[in-house]
């Protein structure tokens, strides 16, 4: 799906060891019948979370369910392989990195930040979205946060795993829900200690 | 011929200091068990705290046990000793006030650290400026705390002063707010100066979203208009932010044409 041309990546063989090149990086990779290949990737950077600003906020009847799509930052990975073992070379950032605190100085969470519109966009993710207001009043959502602690997947497009967002009395509760289609990436998940299910006590 | 068991029996019936030395012996041999017992116990108790506690509480709680057990086989070798502890309570009152006078810093201390503990003020590898001091915490000691500090120099200060201070712990947050100022000339727009920051600052990668950054005219200087320049970043990141952003506000500055004055003096002579 992504082209190493496409990103300056310029690798070249010479005996045993292969160059790689993009953007005055420089990397030495040693080895046999090594592929170079680029994969879709939630990038939290330096921080743990995503925090998607909603650029219209959404406005939702209470006791109702809705579906919808909206739009999501991802990165690509440069990764060495040999069979079915791996590395990352690189991460190159497809969307600005910005940053944002959710929540007070003295106990808030540090979170990339993403401002979403609702639909599909070129060079974004597509995240699907099943939200329930179990409340008795009408609720508008401005941003909803998550800890990105999961894999993406791809075909022509790229797909974030379906979020099933409940507000209630407590706040916003975000859960994974089923995967979504195209190619589930294999990717090594690093141990986030952020848990699953993740409430949104500060507001949305 | 050297007869050995009349050897041992009469050096073991030998006294020294009003003891034989056989009590001497088994003394002796109770307080090398306590060390060993006490060095067991206080790796089973680091190694059974590893998972439970931090670091801080790993080492004090290891410390505390290993000292436990010291007292305890010290006093029993003593006892071993006819070393009577009612009778040291009773008749010790000035050997208790001589050494309370000379142990109070170490109590002190070693008081201060349990607190310490507890309270959490700073955890190791925390950035803090103590007083006069500033750098990181390398090491959390039952008496005393080491920082290192940004000239690479090792300071030790005892818990009781450290408990004392004022302790500005700079990493207790995820995020801390860094200042700038930025003088300007008096007849530049301050409104276009305020725009080409604004855009450096929210270009940053850095630079938070939210709590969103401030840019505002803090004083109308001497030889400049000072704006001031408050934005908030990650915490391991604020120091490389603060520097990167000074020399991206002047670059755009200069790009703009818009001038940071040097401070001038405009001198009038009067003509007599």
């Amino acid at each position: 799906m992504f082209d190493i041309k496409k990103f300056d990546i310029e690798i070249n063989r010479k005996e045993e060891k292969y160059i790689y090149k993009r953007n005055g990086i420089e990397k030495v990779v040693f080895g046999e019948k090594i592929i170079f290949d680029l994969f879709p990737i939630i990038s939290s950077g330096i921080s743990n979370y995503l925090e998607l600003k909603l650029k219209n906020p959404l406005v939702i009847a209470s006791s109702s369910k809705i579906k919808l799509k909206i739009t999501a930052p991802y990165d690509i990975e440069a990764r060495a392989l040999k069979r079915k073992e791996w590395i990352s070379i690189e991460t190159i950032n497809i969307q600005k990195e910005k940053y944002t605190l959710y929540g007070p100085v003295e106990s808030g969470v540090l979170c990339r930040y993403f401002e979403s519109e609702f639909g599909e966009k070129k060079d974004k993710a597509i995240l699907n979205l099943k939200i329930e207001n179990q409340t008795k009043e009408w609720q508008e959502i401005k941003k909803i946060v998550f800890p990105a602690n999961f894999h993406l997947s791809y075909d022509k497009k790229v797909y974030y795993p379906s979020l099933e967002l409940t507000l209630n009395a407590l706040g916003l509760t975000i859960s994974k829900s089923e995967a979504v289609k195209g190619l589930k990436i294999e990717r090594f998940i690093k141990d986030l200690g952020v848990q699953k299910k993740y409430t949104m006590v500060w507001g949305y | 011929m050297i007869d050995l068991g009349n050897l041992i029996e009469e050096i073991q019936n030998k006294e020294l200091f009003g003891r034989s030395i056989s009590t001497w012996i088994l003394s002796l041999i109770i307080l090398i068990i306590g060390v060993f017992l006490a060095r067991f116990f206080s790796h089973l108790v680091w190694k059974w705290s590893k998972k439970r506690l931090d670091k801080h509480g790993q080492d004090l709680f290891k410390k505390i046990i290993y000292y436990f057990v010291i007292i305890i086989f010290v006093m029993m070798a003593l006892n071993n000793l006819g070393v009577e502890f009612s009778g040291l309570l009773v008749a010790g009152g000035v050997l208790g006030i001589v050494l309370g006078f000379a142990s109070q810093t170490v109590v002190s201390n070693l008081i201060s650290g349990i607190f310490m503990y507890f309270d959490k003020p700073l955890k190791i590898g925390d950035y803090v400026v103590i007083e006069d001091i500033s750098g990181v915490v390398t090491e959390i000691d039952i008496l005393s705390t080491r920082i290192r500090t940004w000239e690479g120099n090792l300071i030790r200060i005892p818990n009781e002063k450290l408990f004392n201070s004022i302790i500005e712990n700079r990493v207790s947050n995820e995020v801390r707010r860094i200042e700038l100022g930025v003088g300007i000339a008096y007849r530049e727009e301050m409104d276009k100066a305020i725009t080409v920051i604004k855009k450096v600052v929210d270009d940053h990668r850095y630079v938070l979203v939210e709590p969103a950054p401030l840019i505002f005219v803090n004083a109308l200087g001497d030889s400049s208009v000072n704006l001031v320049i408050k934005a908030w970043a990650p915490n391991d990141y604020a120091y490389q932010t603060q520097i990167s952003l000074l020399k991206l506000i002047k670059q755009a500055l200069d790009k703009e044409g818009i001038e940071i004055p040097f401070p001038q003096r405009d001198i009038w002579i009067r003509k007599k």
